[in-house]
């Protein structure tokens, strides 16, 4: 465990209402707590690497198995695999820059990953309040699997 | 029924005594009576303060009696300034007489409070909204202490720019009723009923707005949310002024469901800031001896509190006084329609919606497209679009 990992797991923690953070053997904490998407409360369970430069990356898998989360691809979210909520690639390219401070890091990581997962859980949320059947065209997202890294590495190039 | 006559009476004397020279300050008071068996616990609430909740039916009917006075105008109530009004328990009716006939028999005891209260001249600590002791957190507005002596005077208010928030508990009276003479079931009534106090002190502080947290009145929750400026206020007004009612939604919905309640109905009331004024929320600590209790004036109280008297919400509806309602965001304000009163006449002064409708409006908002934007020291911040992947 490096002492980055730790401070992160416990920054997520802070963020969360009723936050806590267990161990989960050598590799990973286990950040658990609510989330308050706006709208809507949301219980979710984050796996933070003990590594950080794991982390840095590959984003932590996150999970909110609230009742109306749904579990398909579609929706960007599967009840084993966790939430969709970044494209790892995206994430790889904006975290690991020259000369940053371990502290912005992780201030960084913090606040993109709660603000995604905020939106994610609140597309689900509002998309069974009002029964959408399918995820809307207007709510941007990768394609799924490796046409969404291509459509990424492809969007990156200068043009 | 003859000790709560004694005891009207008593208190009229008293307030003969105190403000009898001075009418100019005090316009009157009305009193209103009831008497059955009610369920009494100590308040609990962010600030700290004194305070006694009376729970059941004969707490509730000569509040709302009182309620529906408001909505008239003072020539038209029927309960008029030094008049009580009594409910008969035999067939429900309220009768009202002068409080001038009331017997009225003040002993030195009931003088010497009298007195006492003249002398100290009654001590109305206008909060001070800015510093002060005991800061609870960040988000709950800072009281000072009984007996602080750098709390502005009446005569030089602290005044906020707000609006108040009032919630009722759904079908608590009903529990109350259902549990008079079963210790046992009183006593879980009780135990659950701080449940819920404690989680409406953990909402006052958590909050986005600072929040000042009025003692419960029975099982009705009043919160101010103050503002340093005008500009603060009229930016929050369009949307967190229906945002704090569903915050509270979102926060309590379950604390009362979990017991065994129906919901919170809510009552809004802001009103308009006239001209220059530095404030439309006065919040006063009234101190007696060591013991402090919170209490607002201005429109908001007053409007919110009728609300609940004209309207009458059931439980998972929000009312929002019309000049407050003209100022919504379009999105939420088109949700709102006008109000029918007790009387099933359409209410020309408030608006309603049903909470879960505005949540609605709330949840679209908050899946809209969104950036977030990576900002590191000695770079450029990136913004970039949040898109999921699944893979």
């Amino acid at each position: 465990m490096n002492w980055s990992s730790f401070v992160y797991a416990h920054t997520l923690k802070a963020r969360l209402r009723h936050g806590v953070v267990d161990s989960l053997g050598r590799s990973h904490f286990l950040v658990r707590g609510t989330l308050d998407a706006g709208a809507v409360l949301a219980k979710i369970e984050i796996q933070v690497s003990k590594n950080m430069h794991w982390s840095l990356q590959n984003p932590p898998r996150v999970w909110c198995r609230e009742p109306w989360m749904r579990s398909e691809p579609d929706w960007h979210n599967d009840r084993e695999g966790g939430m969709c909520w970044v494209l790892e690639n995206e994430w790889r390219d904006v975290l690991n820059g020259d000369g940053r401070q371990p502290r912005d890091l992780v201030d960084v990581a913090t606040g993109w990953l709660l603000h995604n997962v905020k939106s994610l859980a609140s597309r689900h949320h509002y998309g069974n309040l009002v029964g959408l059947k399918a995820w809307p065209k207007e709510w941007d997202a990768w394609a799924h699997y490796d046409k969404g890294a291509k459509q990424y590495e492809r969007n990156k190039r200068p043009k | 029924m003859d000790s709560a006559n004694a005891f009207v009476g008593e208190l009229h004397g008293i307030y003969r005594l105190i403000y009898g020279g001075q009418l100019s300050r005090v316009d009157g008071w009305r009193m209103t009576v009831d008497t059955d068996k009610t369920l009494v616990v100590a308040g609990r609430g962010v600030h700290g303060d004194d305070s006694w909740v009376s729970l059941g039916q004969a707490a509730n009917r000569p509040a709302k009696h009182l309620y529906a006075q408001l909505e008239k105008a003072e020539a038209d109530r029927d309960l008029k300034r030094f008049c009580v009004g009594v409910r008969n328990p035999l067939n429900g009716r309220w009768i009202h007489e002068s409080l001038d006939r009331v017997p009225v028999r003040l002993d030195e005891a009931v003088k010497g409070i009298a007195e006492t209260v003249k002398r100290a001249e009654p001590k109305i600590d206008f909060i001070q909204a800015s510093t002060g002791w005991k800061q609870v957190t960040a988000r709950a507005l800072p009281l000072g202490p009984a007996g602080t002596p750098s709390s502005p005077s009446p005569e030089n208010p602290h005044t906020s720019f707000g609006w108040v928030m009032r919630t009722d508990l759904d079908g608590f009276t009903a529990r109350v009723q259902d549990c008079l003479d079963k210790d046992e079931k009183l006593q879980e009534l009780a135990e659950q009923f701080y449940c819920i106090m404690d989680a409406a002190a953990q909402f006052a502080q958590r909050h986005q707005e600072t929040l000042a947290q009025l003692p419960w009145a029975g099982d009705n929750f009043t919160a101010a949310a103050v503002f340093p400026d005008k500009a603060g206020y009229d930016a929050a007004i369009p949307k967190r002024l229906v945002e704090l009612s569903l915050d509270f939604e979102k926060d309590m919905a379950e604390a009362a469901t979990e017991c065994g309640f129906g919901g919170w109905a809510h009552g809004v009331a802001g009103g308009d800031v006239h001209g220059n004024a530095a404030g439309n929320v006065f919040l006063a600590g009234v101190e007696v001896g060591q013991r402090r209790f919170l209490a607002g004036a201005g429109e908001g109280f007053g409007r919110s509190a009728q609300a609940f008297g004209d309207i009458n919400p059931k439980a998972g509806m929000i009312v929002v006084y019309k000049p407050d309602w003209e100022r919504l965001d379009e999105s939420y304000k088109k949700v709102f329609e006008p109000a029918v009163n007790v009387r099933g006449q359409q209410s020309t002064i408030y608006y309603i919606a049903k909470a879960e409708s505005l949540l609605r409006v709330r949840a679209q908002q908050a899946s809209a497209v969104s950036f977030t934007t990576i900002s590191f020291p000695r770079e450029q911040p990136r913004i970039i679009p949040t898109k999921p992947h699944y893979q």
